[in-house]
């Protein structure tokens, strides 16, 4: 399978550019360093402040488990920027841990940038599947979300000096309004980005869906739970109350994150095994229409926008040529498939396939080699349709050969053999009364040489008629069979319509018939021989049946397997069927083509 | 008698010329292709001439399309086509050229070898009658057919069945077997009942060719009885 891919896919589904993927590689790498060492400083300084039991083991646990996360999509996806947001979102959370030092400017940076990983974590809401932003509308949802969750902390620093330490479970009851502003802000933003995403679930395809689905899920839970918060803040619930739905929110979207994973893992095999079937069920003797393909590749990965090009260059592998340089909308992406080095298709497909690389490669892959048997099987036929002509016109030239031989003979020699034959006539046969002993003796022998050349003039008749009988050219398969009949030691019942057919043909089903009816009386000892020539379509069906011995087989080097030669090489075949006793059937079918070329 | 030869091959063209003149007869020209021999004939309108059947520039059956020819021009002229392959749709469609066709003869190549009677055979057809090559006959009549008809034929009837599809009329047939004409009348009715092929005396007298031709479809026809 890899080699597949590897030959077929040249430019496998991803990022566009390697060295940007290493540059966020490497910037990710960095963000989770930094995250981590923030988790531990931050984990340290509020382990004294946190109340015990579970909330805390959630609390602090959350931070480093989506830097963990976000550091594996960031490997993993075609999307490494989702990763890196990730990464710096459980980074950025352990800085609300800071709140729990008594250094009062650490305390200070803890207060003002505690809430900025929800900014994060709406930004990556709004950021899926892709990794970028893409709308105004998400855009100027982004930069508000930053911007309140920074604001509204530093206005209420500014305003109610706060005493440090804070952490979660320790929050004062607000002694300005700027906790309310923050409270109202942050309910209105995480309601506008719930909407946002909310919409784009019920527009978006279940292509996309499927891989941003459940990070989705997961920011609504700690949206709604954001929400609870923020409503419980405004009617003057216990701390408790904010913590406890914080640290069930952070509970329930770690247990998502491995469950999310272990789904996609079997949904992406169960999907690559769909698409596996549905491709393997392409006919793989012939190009595939691009629209047919692209259906079935569609099907095969869900994506209904898919479309797939032929490129124009490859047109002597190509029937369909390219229907346009591939033009590509918004949020889709172009992956060509290659075969030794040369694009053989392209296809046009949703970016988000790209989120599911295992089932799109295999998908690509095989597409690709189905385009490849195709175009090899195109190249096969291609040569085996040139061999047959190629073998039809040698044929053809042969049964020319043949003919000019025979005419060389027939009119040449022949004909002075005739003007011998008659001078030695005028010699022979005078009368004999009173002529010299000497005379009568020169005309005795010129009686000799008279019936010696008639033998070979007709023993050379034969022979011409045995390399083209010229019956043919005159009166066609119909006369030259009947003059068999003529002379053949068996009854022979013709059926041979007269009409005229192409010269190989004629010239085929002629020596067919000969060979046949000769096989009869010669080898199987027949007493009767039916000869039928029948046109079906573009095709000659002769048969010669005859009521002898039967058992005739085509063995190497037989008559009938050199019979059988001559016939496939101005494409035809025989078939021949001759149980013991039985006698035989023998059965030509030629096709009626003009050689070409 | 004059005679124009129509041969391709010049020595046997000259061979030809030189046999019949030495036969007492006059060779008023000679040609090679089919337009020289229809400017011989309208130009010599000869009693008898002599065609090959394979000509240029095809050598399938040009000499049969200059006998139609003449024959559409100059009705008087006998026409003797020479065919190196004795092929019975040549020779009915010799005969078929008019509704009576008269001074016609099909005669096979090798019949060159046989200078007597080849001369006769140019003296018959310049005297109106219609020849066929009796080795074509033979040959018609040896073939193998399943329940043959023949079989029901004496040895007599056969022979005058194979000189009726020569063009012998019923005095020739006399003269060949040394009978009177009446004997071979009585055969004739035996072989027209035994084998239902001559048609009706009416007809037969009115042309010696529809009785070969009749003859000859039933001969090269693979019927089988």
């Amino acid at each position: 399978m890899s080699i597949i891919v590897e030959g077929a896919v040249g430019r496998q589904p991803g990022p566009d550019n390697p060295t940007r993927r290493a540059a966020v590689a490497r910037r990710t790498a960095v963000a989770a360093g930094a995250g981590l060492s923030l988790a531990a400083v931050g984990t340290a300084l509020s382990s004294p402040v946190a109340p015990t039991g579970w909330i805390t083991g959630a609390l602090h646990s959350f931070g480093v488990l989506l830097i963990v996360a976000g550091f594996v999509v960031s490997a993993r996806s075609a999307a490494p920027r989702i990763g890196w947001l990730m990464v710096c979102c459980g980074g950025l959370y352990h800085l609300g841990d800071l709140r729990a030092s008594e250094q009062p400017w650490l305390f200070m940076v803890g207060f003002c940038l505690a809430y900025l990983w929800t900014a994060v974590l709406a930004h990556i809401a709004l950021a899926l599947p892709t990794g970028r932003v893409d709308d105004a509308v998400s855009r100027a949802l982004v930069v508000a979300s930053y911007l309140a969750a920074v604001g509204t902390q530093v206005g209420r620093f500014v305003a109610e000096r706060p005493q440090p330490p804070w952490w979660w479970n320790l929050t004062p009851p607000p002694t300005s309004p700027w906790a309310t502003i923050g409270s109202l802000t942050y309910a209105a933003l995480t309601l506008a980005v719930l909407v946002v995403v909310a919409r784009r679930w019920v527009t978006s395809t279940r292509l996309r869906r499927r891989p941003a689905g459940p990070i989705w899920a997961a920011t609504m839970v700690l949206g709604a739970a954001g929400l609870t918060v923020a409503v419980a803040a405004r009617v003057g619930a216990p701390p408790a109350v904010h913590v406890g739905t914080l640290a069930t929110a952070l509970t329930l979207d770690l247990l998502v994150i491995p469950l999310v994973a272990l789904t996609r893992r079997i949904r992406s095999t169960r999907a690559q095994s769909h698409a596996a079937r549905v491709l393997l069920g392409l006919d793989g003797r012939q190009l595939p229409h691009p629209a047919r393909l692209g259906r079935t590749l569609a099907e095969a990965v869900g994506d209904p926008a898919l479309r797939v090009t032929y490129p124009q260059g490859g047109g002597a592998l190509c029937a369909h040529g390219d229907l346009t340089p591939p033009a590509r909308e918004a949020g889709q992406a172009v992956t060509a498939i290659r075969r030794h080095g040369a694009v053989i298709a392209r296809i046009i497909h949703d970016e988000a396939l790209n989120e599911q690389l295992d089932v799109t490669r295999t998908a690509f892959g095989i597409a690709g080699l189905a385009i490849e048997n195709a175009i090899l099987y195109r190249a096969q036929q291609a040569r085996i349709e040139e061999l047959r002509h190629s073998r039809l016109r040698v044929s053809t030239a042969g049964f020319e050969e043949r003919r000019r031989i025979q005419r060389d003979l027939h009119d040449g020699a022949q004909q002075q053999l005739y003007a011998v034959l008659m001078l030695l006539d005028t010699i022979r046969d005078a009368p004999a009364a009173g002529v010299p002993a000497e005379l009568h003796r020169i005309r005795a022998t010129a009686g000799r040489a008279h019936l010696l050349l008639r033998d070979a003039i007709s023993g050379l008749q034969q022979l011409t008629q045995g390399i083209y009988p010229a019956a043919l050219l005159g009166h066609g398969l119909a006369g030259a069979v009947g003059l068999l009949a003529e002379v053949a030691p068996v009854p022979l019942d013709v059926r041979v319509p007269s009409r005229r057919w192409p010269r190989h043909v004629e010239v085929t089903a002629y020596f067919f018939i000969a060979e046949g009816v000769a096989n009869a009386y010669k080898h199987a000892r027949a007493e009767r021989v039916t000869v039928v020539a029948e046109e079906r379509g573009p095709r000659l069906h002769v048969e010669v049946t005859d009521d002898g011995d039967g058992g005739a087989t085509a063995r190497p080097g037989s008559g009938l397997s050199g019979l059988r030669d001559r016939i496939a090489a101005v494409g035809g075949d025989l078939t021949i069927a001759s149980p013991a006793g039985g006698g035989t059937r023998l059965a030509a079918t030629l096709a009626l083509e003009e050689p070409c070329g | 008698m004059r005679i124009g030869i129509v041969e391709d091959q010049p020595l046997l063209r000259t061979a030809l010329a030189e046999v019949l003149s030495a036969r007492g007869m006059a060779v008023v020209g000679v040609a090679g292709d089919p337009a020289e021999a229809l400017r011989l004939g309208d130009r010599e309108r000869p009693d008898v001439m002599l065609l090959d059947i394979r000509l240029p520039p095809t050598f399938v059956d040009e000499g049969l399309q200059i006998a139609e020819a003449m024959r559409r021009r100059h009705p008087t002229v006998g026409l003797l086509v020479l065919s190196s392959h004795a092929e019975v749709a040549f020779a009915q469609r010799l005969l078929s050229m008019e509704e009576d066709t008269r001074g016609v003869g099909y005669l096979l190549k090798e019949r060159v070898g046989e200078v007597a009677e080849l001369a006769d055979a140019v003296r018959r057809v310049a005297g109106g009658e219609v020849i066929v090559d009796r080795c074509l006959i033979q040959r018609l009549m040896a073939r193998p057919r399943l329940g043959d008809p023949l079989d029901r034929l004496s040895p007599h009837e056969r022979r005058v069945l194979a000189l009726v599809a020569e063009g012998r009329s019923n005095l020739g047939i006399a003269e060949q077997m040394g009978c009177q004409v009446g004997t071979v009348e009585k055969h004739l009715s035996a072989i027209t009942g035994k084998l239902r092929l001559i048609p009706g005396d009416a007809r037969a007298r009115r042309g010696i060719n529809v009785r070969v031709l009749a003859t000859l479809a039933f001969l090269g026809g693979t019927g089988t009885g």
